[in-house]
C-alpha cells in the first residue's frame, strides 16, 4: 500500500511545482508588460487573427522578405539577422487574445477592435490598412439577375430574416423556388458588418447555410440559382462573370462609395497591438502603408485607405 | 541485484506516465469545465441543454444548445447504422472468408482508409455528394443531415472493420476446426457460432465509431450547412457540437458570453461522450455475462 502511494505522490509534487513556475511566468510577463521591447533584438514578427486579413500580410510579408532578407538592409541600425515574419489564423477574436497573450506582435482583427478588447491591453495601439466591403450578389443564373441590379435594404432584411422563404414572395415574377441564404459564420466579423449594416437587431433565419470561408460561399453561390448571399469586394471581383452584385438602395458597391462610408456594408481591417513598437515592428508597419504595400493590399482584392 | 534496480526504476517510470497521462486528460476537463462556468451563472443549465435557440451574438442572446445537442446525437447516430451493418459484413468476410493471400491488402488498405485527413472526405463531400443529392431529391443545396450522416459513416467504417475483424477472428478461433471436422457448413458456422459470440466486439467497434463520429468536425462542417435547426428531416441542415465550436470559437471575443458558452458546448460534448462510453460499457457487461 505504501509504495503505491509513493508512486503516486510524486507526479503530484511534479505537477505541483510545474503549476507554480507557470504562475510565476505570468507574473514576470505582467511586470514585462511596461517595457516589452527592451529585451534583446527579435528578428522574428508574429501576426495572428483574422483569415480575411492573413493571405494579405503573407503576401506583404514575402515581398518584404524577398526584398531586404536580413534586418540591417533595411535600416543598418539594426543587426545583420534573418527578416522573419509569421502568420497564423484563428479570426479577428483570437488575433487580440494573441496580442494579450503575447503571443503575437500584432493582431489581425477584419473589424473595429471592440471596447472590452481595447481596455484589455495596457497600452493599446492600432492602425487601419484596409476596407474590405460585402456585396449583396445572385448568380448570374438567378432569375432575380434578369430584370434588376438594386436591391431595398428593407428586401435584403426580409429574405435573409426568413419572412419570404419562396422567390415568389419576393416578386410574383419570380419561379416559386426555395432561396437558399449563404452567410458567413453568424458568430463571425464578417456576418458581423452585415448585421450591422443590414439586418440591425433582426436575428437571421435559421436555416440560413453557414459556410466557413468566404471563397466557399462565392463558390457554392455561383453553382446555385436559387442562392442568394453577400461576396467581399475582391472575391466578387475575381467572380465578377459569375455573380451579379446588387446597387444597395441605389448606392453602387463603388471604390469610391466604399471609401467615403456612403456604402453602408464594410469593415475596416486593423492591426492592433500593445505598447511601443521595436525598430523591426515599425519599419514592417511602415512597409505595409507605403505605396509598394498599398498596392498589395489593393491587389488581394481590398481597398486601401491611404 | 542490479536487475532488481533495474525492474523498480522501469515500474515506477511506467507508472508515472500512466498517471501523468491521466492527469493531463483531468486538466483538459478541468479547464473546459472552468472556462464553461461562467456561462452557468447567466444562463441556467437546464436553459442552456434544453433551450431551442442559439443566438449569441444577437441583441437578445440566447443559449439554447438542444438543437445542437441532439444534431450531434442523430448524425451520429445515423452514421453508425449506416455503417454498422456494412462493417459486420466486411469483418465478416475479412476475418473467415476472403482468401489468405487477400487479407493483408485488404487491411492495409483498410488502414489507408483510416489515414485520409477528414478535410479530403470533405471536399469529396462537397464536390461529389452535395451536387448528387441536390439531384436526386431536387433539394435546393444538398447540405443536409443525410449528407453528413454518410460522409461520417464512411469514416467511421474502417475503424470498425478493423476492430471488429479481430475479434471475430479471436471469437471463432475454436470453432473453426470442430465445424470443418465436424462437417458444418461455413456459413452455418458463420451466422450460429462466429456472429453470436462476437457481439462483444461489434459494440467495442461501435463505441470507437461513435466516438469518433461525434467529434468530427472538418468533413461534418463541410457537408452538413451549420443552421441550427432541429434534426427531424434527413433533407434538413443541421449544426452538430464540434462545427459549433470550430465555427465560432476564432470570432468569440475573449471571456465574452460567447466565448464560455462554446466552452459550455464543449463540456457538454465531453460529457455526452462519456455517457455513451458507460451505456456501451454496461451493454458489454451484460451480455458477456449471459
Amino acid at each position: 500500500m505504501r509504495s503505491k502511494k509513493s508512486v503516486l505522490v510524486l507526479p503530484l509534487l511534479l505537477l505541483f511545482a510545474s503549476m507554480t513556475g507557470a504562475c510565476q511566468r505570468d507574473s514576470e510577463r505582467k511586470t514585462d508588460a511596461v517595457s516589452p521591447h527592451e529585451e534583446a533584438f527579435m528578428n522574428e514578427i508574429f501576426f495572428a487573427g483574422s483569415s480575411t486579413l492573413a493571405p494579405t500580410i503573407s503576401q506583404l510579408a514575402d515581398s518584404f522578405t524577398n526584398k531586404y532578407r536580413t534586418w540591417d538592409k533595411v535600416d543598418s541600425s539594426m543587426p545583420p539577422e534573418e527578416i522573419q515574419i509569421s502568420v497564423s489564423t484563428g479570426g479577428s477574436g483570437a488575433g487580440a487574445r494573441a496580442v494579450l497573450d503575447r503571443t503575437a506582435n500584432f493582431g489581425m482583427l477584419a473589424r473595429a477592435a471592440r471596447e472590452t478588447e481595447r481596455e484589455a491591453l495596457a497600452h493599446y495601439q492600432e492602425a487601419t490598412i484596409g476596407i474590405d466591403a460585402l456585396l449583396i450578389a445572385v448568380p448570374t443564373s438567378s432569375s432575380l439577375a434578369e430584370n434588376r441590379t438594386n436591391i431595398k435594404k428593407e428586401e435584403v432584411q426580409r429574405i435573409f430574416s426568413g419572412k419570404i422563404s419562396l422567390w415568389s414572395e419576393l416578386d410574383s415574377h419570380l419561379p416559386g423556388e426555395e432561396i437558399v441564404l449563404l452567410v458567413r459564420d453568424v458568430g463571425g466579423g464578417a456576418h458581423g458588418v452585415f448585421q450591422r449594416a443590414i439586418m440591425d437587431t433582426i436575428d437571421v433565419s435559421e436555416r440560413a447555410v453557414q459556410v466557413p470561408s468566404m471563397s466557399g460561399l462565392v463558390n457554392r453561390l455561383v453553382d446555385n440559382r436559387r442562392a442568394i448571399g453577400y461576396a467581399s469586394y475582391g472575391v466578387a471581383r475575381e467572380h465578377r462573370d459569375d455573380l451579379v452584385p446588387f446597387t444597395l438602395d441605389g448606392i453602387e458597391p463603388s471604390p469610391e462609395n466604399i471609401v467615403s462610408g456612403s456604402y453602408p456594408i464594410a469593415r475596416p481591417l486593423v492591426l492592433v497591438w500593445d505598447g511601443d513598437l521595436s525598430a523591426p515592428e515599425q519599419v514592417f508597419l511602415d512597409y505595409l502603408m507605403s505605396e509598394e504595400g498599398t498596392a498589395v493590399i489593393s491587389g488581394m482584392g481590398f481597398l486601401p485607405v491611404h | 541485484m542490479q536487475r532488481h534496480y533495474q525492474e523498480i526504476a522501469f515500474a515506477t517510470i511506467v507508472r508515472m506516465l500512466t498517471v501523468a497521462s491521466l492527469f493531463t486528460l483531468l486538466f483538459i476537463t478541468a479547464f473546459i469545465l472552468k472556462e464553461s462556468l461562467q456561462i452557468f451563472n447567466e444562463v441556467s443549465v437546464r436553459e442552456f441543454v434544453t433551450g431551442r435557440q442559439w443566438r449569441p451574438v444577437s441583441v437578445n442572446p440566447r443559449f439554447g444548445l438542444w438543437p445542437i445537442i441532439s444534431a450531434s446525437i442523430v448524425v451520429s447516430s445515423l452514421a453508425l447504422l449506416l455503417a454498422l451493418p456494412a462493417a459486420v459484413g466486411s469483418s465478416l468476410f475479412l476475418a473467415h472468408v476472403c482468401p489468405h493471400r487477400l487479407r493483408r491488402p485488404l487491411r492495409m488498405l483498410m488502414d489507408i482508409m483510416a489515414g485520409i485527413p477528414s478535410v479530403i472526405y470533405g471536399f469529396i463531400g462537397v464536390v461529389v455528394l452535395l451536387p448528387f443529392m441536390e439531384r436526386l431529391f431536387d433539394m435546393s443545396s444538398g447540405d443536409s443531415l443525410l449528407a453528413g450522416g454518410i460522409i461520417l459513416a464512411v469514416m467511421i467504417l474502417p475503424f470498425i472493420i478493423s476492430t471488429t475483424a479481430e475479434s471475430m477472428e479471436l471469437a471463432a478461433r475454436g470453432y473453426v476446426t470442430v465445424s470443418s471436422s465436424m462437417g458444418v457448413s461455413r456459413w452455418y458456422m458463420l451466422r450460429n457460432l462466429v456472429l453470436p459470440v462476437s457481439t462483444t466486439g461489434v459494440i467495442a467497434g461501435a463505441i470507437l465509431g461513435v466516438s469518433r463520429a461525434m467529434g468530427e468536425t472538418m468533413a461534418v462542417i463541410m457537408v452538413v450547412g451549420n443552421s441550427p435547426l432541429m434534426p427531424f428531416d434527413l433533407l434538413e441542415r443541421i449544426k452538430p457540437i464540434p462545427a459549433l465550436i470550430a465555427l465560432e470559437i476564432g470570432s468569440a471575443p475573449l471571456n465574452s458570453m460567447h466565448y464560455h458558452s462554446l466552452f459550455g458546448a464543449g463540456f457538454v460534448l465531453l460529457v455526452l461522450l462519456m455517457v455513451i462510453n458507460l451505456i456501451f460499457y454496461f451493454l458489454r457487461k451484460r451480455l458477456s455475462n449471459t
